[in-house]
C-alpha cells in the first residue's frame, strides 16, 4: 500500500512538472499549438466536521478564465478560499472554464454524526414537538381508561364474589414459600375432604414471585360450616435436580365469615416445616 | 439534553430497584397476593387487589386491628409504584399526595416527597419538582438519602441552575452506589455552568471510574463518548482519540466512540491510522447509522491516501449497501402502513428488557425495527408502546366482562327458577316451625322465672309431680263432697283425707330442696338442645337470606356495570385506533428520516464512485503518460 501512494504521489509530481514546464513555453509555440485545457484543484479543511461548523474551502486554477464553486458558493476568484457551513455532508465541486475547456475538482465535507453535548445542552422545557403533544394527550386519556377499568374491575369481583363466594360458605387458599426458601416448587395439589380443588404447575415467573416473598391465592371455593379436612401435596426439585414430593393433612374449620387459609411451603434442606398451615 | 436525559433515566431507575416492595414477616395475604402479581408485571391486577385492600383499611372502625396495618406504609407507597409502572403518573401522584398530607411520620412524608418530585421530574413538571423536594426536611430515610440529592441536581440541571447542581453533585462524591453517574452528571454540570476545562477533567474521571455492572459500565462508556466529542470539537484530537479509545468495544456506546476515534485521526490528517476504528466498525450491524456513515468515511479515508482505485470499490460497496438498505427501509415503512408493527407488537410475548421491539425484526413480516432503536431510548415512545399494550389487555379484560356479566345474568334467572317454585312452601314451613320453637322457648323462659321466684318465696307445691297434683286435687274434691257435715262417718272420712294432705304436704316440705335443684339441673339441662335449636334455625335463616340474596337485587347493578363496561369498550377501542395510528406515523417519521440520510448517502457515494475512478484514471494515465 505504500509502495502504490508514493507511485501515485510520484505521478502527480511528474505531471505537475509537466504543467509547469508547459506554462513556460515561447509564446509563438503555444500560439501555434491549440489551447491549453484549464486545470483546478480544490481542497477543504477540515474534511470533516460537525454539522453547521466553519469548513475552508481552498481551490487554484490554470488556464482558466472563469470559476464557478456549487454548491450554494458560485462564481468565484480564479484561486483563493472561502468558509462555508454545510448542515449535512456535502461534495463541493469546482469548475474551471476556459479557452481549452473546462476541468473540475471536488472535495467532500463530511458531517461527523451524532449530537454534540454543547450542542444539546440546552433547556428541555418548550422542546415538545407536536407528536409529543399528541402522544401526552392521549397519555393522559389512557390513564382515565385504566382508572374507569380499575374501578369497574373492583366492582367486577366484588360482583362475582357475592355470587359465586358468599361469604357464608367463602373458602380462599393462599400459598407462599418460606424465606430465602431455595427449592423449585414445581406444582400444589390440594383436596379438600377428598375432593380435587386445585392442582397448580408454577412458572419460572411464578415462581420467582414467590420467592420474592409474593402470595398466591390458588384457590377459592364454597365450603360449608364446620372442619374441613385439608390434603396437600408438593412437588418440586431440590438446587442438584432431585425431585422430592411432600405432602401434609390438615383440618381447618370453616365458620360464618369467610376463612382463609396460608400454606406456607419449605423444601427438605430448610429448617422450616415443609407445608405449614397458617390461619387468617 | 438527549445524553443527559438518558442519564438522568439510568439513575432513576438505580434509585427505584434500591427499594424492596416488600417487608419481612406478611401479615396480610392479601397485600401478598398483590406483590405476587406486581412480580410478574400484572400491575393491573395488583392494583386492584391493592386498592379493594386499602379501601377496605380506611373504612374499618379500627384499622389497627386490620392486618393490613403492619404493612400500611410499604402498601400506600405500593399502590404509588405500581401505579407508576402501570405508566398512570396522575393517580400515582395523587396516591403519594395523600400519604403526605396524611399523619404520617417525618421520614415516611419525607420519602413520600422524594417520590412525588421524582414523578414531577419524569413529566418534566419541574417546577412541581422542585416545590415538592423543598417539602423534605428533618430527618431523611438513610437509604433515599443520596436518591434525593442526586434528584435535585438533576432538577437544577434540567431548569438552568447547573451552579446549584454542581455544589450538590460535589457533595454527593462520596456516594459509592451513585458514583459514576455523579460523576458524569457533575462533569455535565460544570460544562452548562461555562467551566469547560474543570468539565473535562471531570469527565475525564469519571471516564476511568472502576466499573462491574452494565449500568456502571454504560455511564463510565458515556463520560468518554462525551469527552471524546467535546475534545474533537475544541480540535484536540489527540486526547479526544484516547478518551473514546476507552469506550468499551462490546458496549452501548461502542460505534459511536469508533466512529468519532477515527474522525479524531482523520482530522489530524491520519488517515491510515483513522482506517482502524473505521475498519472494525464498518463489518457492524448495517442498518445502525453509525456503521452507514463509516461506509463512506472508509473510501473518504483510502481517496484521502490517495488510494483511489481502492476508494473506488469501495464507494461502489457503499451504494450496494444503501441500494439495500433503501429497499429494506421502504418494505418496513409499506409493512407498517399495512399495519403489520402493532400486529408484531402483539404477537412478541417477551418484553422483558428494553431492546423487546428490536427482537420484532424476527418476526415473519414485522418491519426493520433496527431502524427504531433511536425512538425506543425515548421514554414518550416506550411508553406509547406499552399504553398500546395496556389498551389491548384491557379490550381483552372488558370483552371478558361483558361475558361475564351475560354468564351472571344466566345464573341469577336459573337460580330465580330454581328457588321461587321452592321458597313458599319452605316458607310456610318455616312458620309454623318456628312459631312451634317460639312457644317452647317462651315455655322454657317462664319456668325459668318461676324457678328465680321461689328461690325468695318458697313455693313446694310448684315442684309437685303430675301424680302429686292429681292426688292434691283428688284430696280437694273429697274434702268439698264430704262438706261440713258432723256424721261420724263424715268425720271419719275427713280425718283420713287431712291425713292424707298432710302426708303430702309433708313429702312435698321435705322433699322441697332435692326437688327444687333437680329442677335447676333439669332446666339447665335444657340449655343444649335450645342453643343447638336456636344455632339450627340462625343457619336456616342465614340460608333462607342467601338464597334470596343470590339472585334477588342484582338487576340494576348489573344493567350499570354492563353499560359501563359498554362504554369502556367503545373509548378503548377508539384509543387503540389512534394510538395505533400515532405510533405508526412515529415510528414512519422516523424511517422517513433514516431514508432521507441513506439518500443522501447514496447520492455521495455516487459521486464517490465517479470521483475515485476518475481520479484513478488520471493517476493511471498521467502515470503511463509520463
Amino acid at each position: 500500500m505504500r509502495f502504490h501512494s508514493l507511485r501515485i504521489a510520484a505521478l502527480f509530481g511528474l505531471a505537475a512538472l509537466a504543467l509547469i514546464a508547459n506554462g513556460k513555453k515561447p509564446i509563438s509555440a503555444a500560439q501555434l499549438a491549440p489551447p491549453t485545457s484549464p486545470s483546478v484543484a480544490l481542497s477543504a479543511s477540515p474534511a470533516s466536521a460537525p454539522a453547521g461548523q466553519p469548513v475552508m474551502l481552498t481551490w487554484s486554477s490554470t488556464n482558466a478564465t472563469s470559476i464557478t464553486l456549487e454548491p450554494s458558493v458560485g462564481p468565484v476568484a480564479t484561486q483563493g478560499s472561502t468558509i462555508v457551513k454545510p448542515s449535512q455532508s456535502t461534495t463541493y465541486t469546482v469548475t474551471a472554464t476556459g479557452p481549452g475547456g473546462s476541468a473540475h475538482a471536488t472535495a467532500q465535507v463530511i458531517i461527523t454524526p451524532g449530537p454534540s453535548p454543547t450542542a444539546v445542552q440546552k433547556p428541555s422545557q418548550g422542546e415538545t414537538t407536536s407528536e409529543q403533544r399528541q402522544m401526552r394527550g392521549l397519555d393522559e386519556q389512557i390513564q382515565e381508561i385504566k382508572s374507569d377499568a380499575l374501578r369497574m374491575s373492583a366492582e367486577m369481583s366484588q360482583l362475582e364474589e357475592k355470587l359465586l363466594y358468599p361469604s357464608g360458605t367463602q373458602v380462599a387458599i393462599f400459598v407462599a414459600l418460606a424465606k430465602g426458601d431455595t427449592m423449585r416448587l414445581d406444582a400444589v395439589r390440594l383436596q379438600i375432604d377428598g375432593q380435587l380443588v386445585a392442582h397448580y404447575i408454577y412458572s419460572a415467573k411464578e415462581l420467582q414471585a414467590l420467592r420474592k416473598g409474593g402470595v398466591q391465592r390458588i384457590y377459592v371455593g364454597n365450603v360449608s360450616t364446620g372442619d374441613h379436612k385439608l390434603d396437600v401435596l408438593i412437588d418440586g426439585k431440590l438446587e442438584g435436580g432431585a425431585d422430592f414430593s411432600r405432602t401434609g393433612e390438615f383440618t381447618f374449620r370453616k365458620e360464618v365469615k369467610p376463612k382463609l387459609v396460608g400454606l406456607t411451603l419449605a423444601g427438605p434442606r430448610s429448617s422450616n416445616i415443609p407445608i405449614a398451615l397458617g390461619e387468617w | 439534553m438527549q445524553a443527559i436525559r438518558q442519564l438522568i433515566g439510568l439513575g432513576l431507575a438505580l434509585a427505584l430497584a434500591a427499594r424492596p416492595a416488600a417487608g419481612d414477616g406478611l401479615r396480610d395475604l392479601y397485600f401478598g397476593e398483590a406483590l405476587y402479581h406486581a412480580y410478574q408485571g400484572q400491575y393491573f391486577d395488583a392494583l386492584q387487589r391493592l386498592d379493594t385492600e386499602l379501601a377496605q383499611y380506611h373504612v374499618v372502625d379500627e384499622p389497627e386491628l386490620d392486618s393490613l396495618h403492619y404493612h400500611i406504609n410499604n402498601a400506600e407507597f405500593s399502590v404509588g409504584d405500581f401505579e407508576l409502572d402501570y405508566r398512570m403518573h396522575q393517580r400515582a401522584g395523587r396516591a403519594i399526595k395523600a400519604v403526605l398530607e396524611g399523619a404520617v411520620d417525618e421520614a415516611v412524608r419525607n420519602e413520600a416527597a422524594f417520590r412525588l418530585a421524582r414523578i414531577h421530574f419524569q413529566k418534566d413538571q419541574l417546577d412541581d419538582a422542585l416545590q415538592a423536594l423543598a417539602r423534605i426536611k428533618g430527618k431523611v430515610p438513610e437509604e433515599i438519602r443520596g436518591d434525593v440529592e442526586f434528584l435535585k441536581a438533576n432538577v437544577y440541571l434540567a431548569t438552568g441552575q447547573p451552579s446549584e447542581a454542581v455544589k450538590v453533585l460535589a457533595q454527593l462524591k462520596g456516594n459509592e452506589r451513585l458514583a459514576g453517574f455523579v460523576a458524569y452528571n457533575l462533569g455535565i454540570a460544570l460544562l452548562q455552568d461555562g467551566r469547560p476545562q474543570e468539565a473535562i477533567e471531570q469527565l475525564d474521571k469519571a471516564g476511568q471510574l472502576p466499573a462491574s455492572d452494565p449500568a456502571g459500565l454504560a455511564i463510565r462508556d458515556k463520560s468518554n463518548l462525551v469527552l471524546g466529542t467535546i475534545l474533537f470539537e475544541l480540535g484536540n484530537f489527540e486526547r479526544a482519540k484516547q478518551s473514546l479509545d476507552r469506550v468499551h468495544l462490546e458496549g452501548p456506546f461502542s460505534n459511536q466512540a469508533l466512529l468519532r476515534a477515527g474522525w479524531a485521526d482523520a482530522s489530524a490528517q491520519q488517515y491510515d491510522r483513522a482506517l482502524v476504528p473505521w475498519n472494525i466498525l464498518v463489518d457492524r450491524e448495517p442498518t445502525d447509522a453509525a456503521v452507514q456513515e463509516v461506509i463512506l468515511a472508509v473510501p473518504h479515508a483510502y481517496a484521502s491516501l490517495k488510494l483511489h482505485g481502492r476508494a473506488a470499490l469501495l464507494y461502489g460497496h457503499a451504494l450496494e449497501v444503501f441500494s439495500n438498505q433503501l429497499e429494506r427501509v421502504d418494505a418496513s415503512i409499506s409493512s407498517i402502513r399495512e399495519g403489520r408493527f402493532l400486529n408484531a407488537l402483539i404477537r412478541e410475548e417477551s418484553r422483558e428488557d428494553e431492546t423487546w421491539v428490536i427482537r420484532l425484526r424476527n418476526l415473519p413480516d414485522a418491519p426493520e425495527t433496527y431502524y427504531l432503536m433511536g425512538l425506543m431510548a425515548s421514554h414518550d415512545f416506550q411508553t406509547a408502546l406499552q399504553n398500546y399494550l395496556d389498551l389491548e389487555d384491557l379490550r381483552s379484560r372488558l370483552t371478558a366482562w361483558k361475558t361475564s356479566l351475560d354468564a351472571f345474568d344466566d345464573i341469577i334467572r336459573l337460580r330465580g327458577q330454581n328457588y321461587e317454585p321452592l321458597l313458599p312452601e319452605v316458607d310456610a314451613q318455616f312458620q309454623e316451625l318456628d312459631s312451634q320453637m317460639r312457644l317452647r322457648i317462651e315455655q322454657r323462659r317462664h319456668l325459668a322465672e318461676r324457678l328465680q321466684a321461689i328461690l325468695t318465696a318458697p313455693r313446694p307445691d310448684y315442684l309437685a309431680t303430675a301424680e302429686e297434683q292429681i292426688a292434691g286435687e283428688r284430696i280437694a274434691r273429697i274434702e268439698n263432697q264430704l262438706g261440713d257435715s258432723e256424721d261420724p262417718e263424715s268425720l271419719a272420712l275427713r280425718q283420713r283425707a287431712a291425713h292424707l294432705r298432710g302426708a303430702l304436704r309433708w313429702r312435698l316440705e321435705t322433699e322441697y330442696n332435692e326437688r327444687l335443684t333437680a329442677a335447676y339441673v333439669h332446666l339447665n339441662e335444657l340449655n343444649a338442645p335450645v342453643d343447638a335449636l336456636t344455632r339450627q334455625y340462625d343457619a336456616f335463616v342465614r340460608t333462607r337470606q342467601a338464597a334470596t340474596h343470590s339472585y334477588v337485587g342484582y338487576d340494576v347493578q348489573i344493567a350499570r356495570l354492563r353499560e359501563r363496561v359498554g362504554d369502556g369498550l367503545q373509548r378503548v377501542d377508539m384509543l387503540i385506533a389512534r394510538q395505533g395510528h400515532m405510533i405508526e406515523t412515529v415510528a414512519i417519521n422516523q424511517l422517513e428520516s433514516r431514508r432521507e440520510r441513506l439518500v443522501a448517502q447514496q447520492t455521495e457515494a455516487r459521486f464517490g464512485v465517479a470521483d475515485s475512478y476518475d481520479r484513478a484514471a488520471r493517476a493511471q494515465s498521467g502515470g503511463e503518460g509520463h
